[in-house]
């Protein structure tokens, strides 16, 4: 069958050109698609994720957006006592800037009671003329902080993480509650024995708390939703195309047909062909969402070798789906035509 | 004349209420060349088909070398595989070189090709007068080359029943003749029954028997 399918990309190797290029732009949309759904993601939540905790409490009604949360100092030892609590850290979290002379650095305060001292921010805010060392001031508050290093801390909304202690992020606040508590427990259950022992909360599990941080859902659900929009068209054209191409050579198919060439050897041979060219798109694509990636901001634009399979493996899938469409060509195909006739 | 290598008896087909084939018998006696002669719309080319496997009569017999080629309504491969079609011209796969178009006969039998296929192979273009174009396309050719192209296709397979549609036809007095003269050489050199449809009556000295077809019936 492979004999079949490379001698007719070989005669006209313009026409599966043309293909493998339309597959090839295809996979480039799904490709950097993917790259800013990760690299978007990541820059709504990676603040979050990297946080070590099963759960976080928030206040009711705050629908787990922390800045509309905010819960007294006493429940810490409210939660402790629920069943299944196996530690509890309070969590303080403003949107804020960091301004240094005429210089403005939009972040996302995280302040636990066991941050270093001054403010530790992540390593993106390297970029933005930020040095250990030196003084910034917290706005709104102008409360004067000391930078005092970097490290892969995430972000959150889209702005860095900056951390620093609970009594710091109190005093920029002028207050003396948190916006909410980061909980281990035994399993899920205790959340809701959490909700139950304190009314006035919110417990969220971690992955509910991340997919409830304003815009997250929206941001990804709507790329997703080009992505599925991408991947349904690249089916559709795929098809399209190979139902046109299947059609053409409806002549040279039925002489084969009629030479003894069985139903299996044809589809074999299509099959090999749609992969061939398929694939030969997907890298190629794949090569150029690369290149884009490469000048692209790195905390727009993350496509982790996974994902990129992942997204690649799910091409080649849709092309083998638009293709099927003619299949049934291929075994309906009458080998009369070769005499000339149909009968 | 040697042994029958394909028998066709009573061989009845018919569209929807028409029947256009009325019973036909026909023996191909292995080393022997039969033109079937007949006009447009007599049924010859019907009856080809029924002879090569591809298309199931309503009613009848056909034995290549002794085995039913239709078992229960369906084409029986073996004995499907022991016949060959000269197709026309405009049949061979475009896609293919000429030397491809003969080879692909072993790709389609499930065969890998050899070296001694190859040399087959150009031998046989070169009966043909094709050897210096065997790796060309279809496209590049003749008329007339392409026909001859489609000659050595069918007797690449060495299959002992070779069935040709109009290989003349769109060819001129002397190719024609040609053609008919290569089929006439395999059938007497290699013992092969060879059946040949055709309207055209310029070659038909060629034959070691003409049988006529008219409205479906033998004469």
């Amino acid at each position: 069958m492979r004999f079949l399918a490379w001698r007719e990309v070989r005669h006209a190797p313009v026409r599966f050109g043309l293909i493998a290029g339309l597959v090839a732009l295809t996979a480039f949309l799904v490709f950097v698609l993917t790259g800013l759904t990760v690299g978007l993601g990541a820059a709504d939540v990676s603040g979050l994720q990297r946080l070590p905790v099963d759960g976080v409490v928030y206040a009711k009604g705050a629908d787990g957006d922390l800045s509309r949360s905010s819960l007294p100092t006493s429940d810490k030892a409210l939660i402790e006592g629920v069943d299944g609590v196996t530690d509890v850290q309070p969590l303080g979290f403003t949107m804020a800037s960091l301004t240094a002379g005429q210089r403005s650095v939009p972040v996302a305060l995280l302040a636990t009671d066991n941050a270093e001292s001054g403010v530790v921010l992540d390593n993106q805010a390297r970029d933005k003329g930020l040095s250990p060392g030196d003084e910034v001031r917290a706005q709104p508050g102008n409360v004067p902080l000391k930078i005092t290093g970097f490290a892969d801390l995430g972000s959150i909304q889209h702005a860095a993480v900056a951390s620093l202690p609970l009594k710091d992020w109190q005093r920029l606040r002028d207050a003396a509650g948190v916006s909410a508590y980061m909980v281990s427990t035994k399993d899920d259950e205790t959340l809701a024995a959490i909700a139950k022992a304190l009314p006035d909360t919110e417990p969220l599990t971690k992955a509910a708390a991340i997919d409830a941080v304003p815009g997250y859902q929206a941001e990804t659900g709507t790329i997703g939703m080009i992505r599925t929009f991408l991947y349904a068209g690249a089916a559709l054209l795929i098809g399209v195309v190979f139902w046109i191409l299947t059609l053409q050579k409806e002549g040279p198919l039925a002489v084969l047909r009629a030479t003894g060439a069985s139903r299996r050897l044809l589809v074999g041979a299509y099959v090999t062909q749609v992969l061939a060219t398929a694939l030969t798109g997907v890298l190629l694509g794949a090569a150029a969402g690369v290149a884009m990636g490469a000048v692209m901001p790195s905390n727009v634009f993350v496509l982790p070798p996974g994902e990129a399979a992942a997204a690649g493996a799910l091409l080649l899938v849709v092309a083998l789906v638009g293709a099927a469409a003619s299949v049934r060509r291929l075994f309906t195909v009458d080998p009369l035509l070769s005499l000339g006739r149909t009968a | 004349m040697g042994a029958n290598a394909a028998v066709l008896h009573d061989i009845r087909h018919g569209y929807g209420d028409v029947e256009v084939l009325h019973g036909i018998d026909l023996d191909l006696p292995a080393g022997q060349l039969v033109a079937l002669l007949g006009p447009s719309g007599s049924g010859k080319t019907t009856l080809l088909a029924i002879a090569g496997g591809l298309l199931t009569p309503t009613a009848g017999v056909v034995q290549i070398k002794e085995s039913p080629l239709y078992v229960n309504g369906k084409v029986n491969r073996k004995a499907a595989s022991d016949t060959a079609y000269v197709l026309q011209a405009s049949a061979l796969i475009g896609f293919l070189t000429v030397m491809d178009n003969l080879l692909v006969r072993d790709i389609t039998a499930g065969r890998r090709t050899t070296d001694a296929d190859r040399e087959r192979a150009e031998e046989l273009l070169e009966a043909v007068d094709l050897k210096a174009k065997a790796h060309r396309y279809p496209g590049q050719l003749s008329g007339g080359e392409r026909q001859r192209a489609a000659v050595a296709a069918a007797l690449y397979t060495r299959a002992p029943v070779i069935l040709a549609d109009e290989p003349t036809a769109a060819l001129d007095r002397e190719r024609g003749r040609a053609v008919m003269s290569l089929l006439a050489a395999h059938a007497h050199e290699r013992g092969a029954a060879v059946l040949v449809v055709t309207h055209d009556e310029r070659a038909l000295d060629l034959a070691d028997r003409v049988v006529r077809i008219e409205d479906g019936k033998l004469n």
